[in-house]
């Protein structure tokens, strides 16, 4: 099946070259500076930031799903469990795509680097999501995959704000 | 104690205690486990004299392992503490690390064309360890893209943190996943399963590659103290 790898791909590269841009912006015209001596807790500061990345950058993925699941003749059943794989997907690969944008924000390769951090952190995650619409779609159970998926959206999400920031703090001394 | 040799001057001259002990090791143990492994241990029933290759591949794969360990413990000391000592340990050893899972994915591939008539397979254990060597190469990457020692190490310690999630996938890839590699018979319930000879070369060798790791990370640990502190 081309759709689920498609589409995580999908996925992976609007995160991977939108998220250059997420604090290097910010760091060249002093924001950054302003967001961590602000008296808001940095943690939070970010995880707004990556809520918004989020709504604008993945949404629309999800809005596209059941239009490429019948471009690409995908059973409506293997849909759903590939829309449940991205919702549950997405959160980390945002979450490591964000800390490797703030390691890499002050940097003159940033761009390059940023891939370079990403990808084999993220690659994982693609798997175990390709690994749960396989399942499925085969009939097996797929409970394994989409836990470990939802295990690490919890910790992305509960976490992942604050190692970003700490690492913008790191990147920003 | 620990505060103690955490200084960079007083471990200076420790570490070149150390190294010395650390290098005659290394070489004590690797002739040992050579001459054990080579000559002592008899050609396998199955494999012949090609598995042999094991008393190379399988110390890599434990130290491209237990190499990452160490750096997340010297990665935790870095962000919480700020030891310096931890921080010099974590800017030498990736390269050691990157080195051992490369050396790991080599032999493993040289073993697996007669063994399993392919040298690639995207099997779960090999899947894990090629991002394992991404990892070593992307914190290789960031130290060499910062300039400032300290920056870079601090930066280096928070990938080496997030990526260590990869270890236990790998330890663990053979049991969850049965794919082509075969699961683990030295750490296992019950003993280990090979014979014991061939095991008593085997642990020879991966002493061997240990002390050859801590030698190599002091001596690099001392010309990084020399060129920032003298």
């Amino acid at each position: 099946m081309m759709a689920p790898a498609a589409l995580w791909i999908t996925a992976l590269l609007s995160i991977l070259l939108s998220l250059n841009n997420l604090f290097r912006e910010d760091v060249e015209d002093g924001f950054a500076e302003q967001l961590i001596v602000s008296s808001a807790p940095l943690g939070l500061l970010v995880a707004v930031k990556l809520f918004a990345h989020w709504i604008a950058y993945i949404l629309p993925l999800f809005v596209a799903i059941p239009l490429l699941g019948l471009w690409y003749n995908m059973p409506s059943g293997s849909l759903a469990v590939l829309a449940l794989s991205l919702l549950l997907g997405t959160p980390s690969l945002l979450a490591l795509g964000a800390l490797a944008a703030a390691l890499s924000a002050g940097l003159k390769q940033g761009g390059m680097l940023l891939m370079l951090i990403t990808l084999p952190l993220a690659t994982p995650i693609l798997l175990f999501g390709l690994s749960m619409v396989d399942m499925a779609a085969g009939g097996r159970s797929y409970a394994a995959a989409q836990d470990f998926l939802f295990a690490m959206a919890v910790v992305s999400v509960s976490i992942g704000p604050y190692v970003v920031a700490a690492s913008l703090r790191i990147s920003m001394e | 104690m620990i505060r103690r040799y955490a200084s960079p001057k007083i471990f200076y001259k420790l570490a070149g205690r150390l190294m010395l002990w650390c290098g005659w090791a290394f070489a004590l143990f690797g002739i040992t486990g050579l001459y054990w492994g080579l000559v002592v241990a008899p050609a396998d029933a199955v494999q012949g004299e090609a598995y042999r290759i094991m008393f190379v591949h399988v110390p890599a794969a434990w130290m491209s392992m237990m190499v990452y360990g160490v750096m997340t413990g010297c990665a935790i000391a870095t962000l919480i503490w700020r030891t310096k000592v931890a921080e010099y340990w974590l800017l030498s050893s990736p390269v050691l690390g990157a080195s051992f899972t490369f050396l790991a994915l080599v032999t493993g591939s040289l073993w697996g064309k007669p063994m399993w008539g392919t040298w690639w397979v995207w099997d779960a254990r090999l899947t894990s360890e090629l991002i394992l060597l991404f990892i070593y190469l992307a914190i290789l990457a960031m130290k060499g893209a910062i300039p400032d020692r300290r920056k870079a190490a601090r930066v280096m310690a928070m990938l080496t943190v997030v990526g260590s999630v990869n270890i236990p996938i790998i330890k663990f890839s053979v049991d969850w996943w049965t794919t082509l590699h075969q699961p683990a018979s030295i750490f296992r319930a019950g003993g280990p399963s090979i014979a014991p000879v061939m095991l008593t070369a085997l642990l020879l060798m991966a002493l061997s590659f240990t002390f050859y790791y801590f030698w190599l990370v002091l001596k690099h640990i001392r010309v990084l103290i020399e060129r920032k502190e003298k």
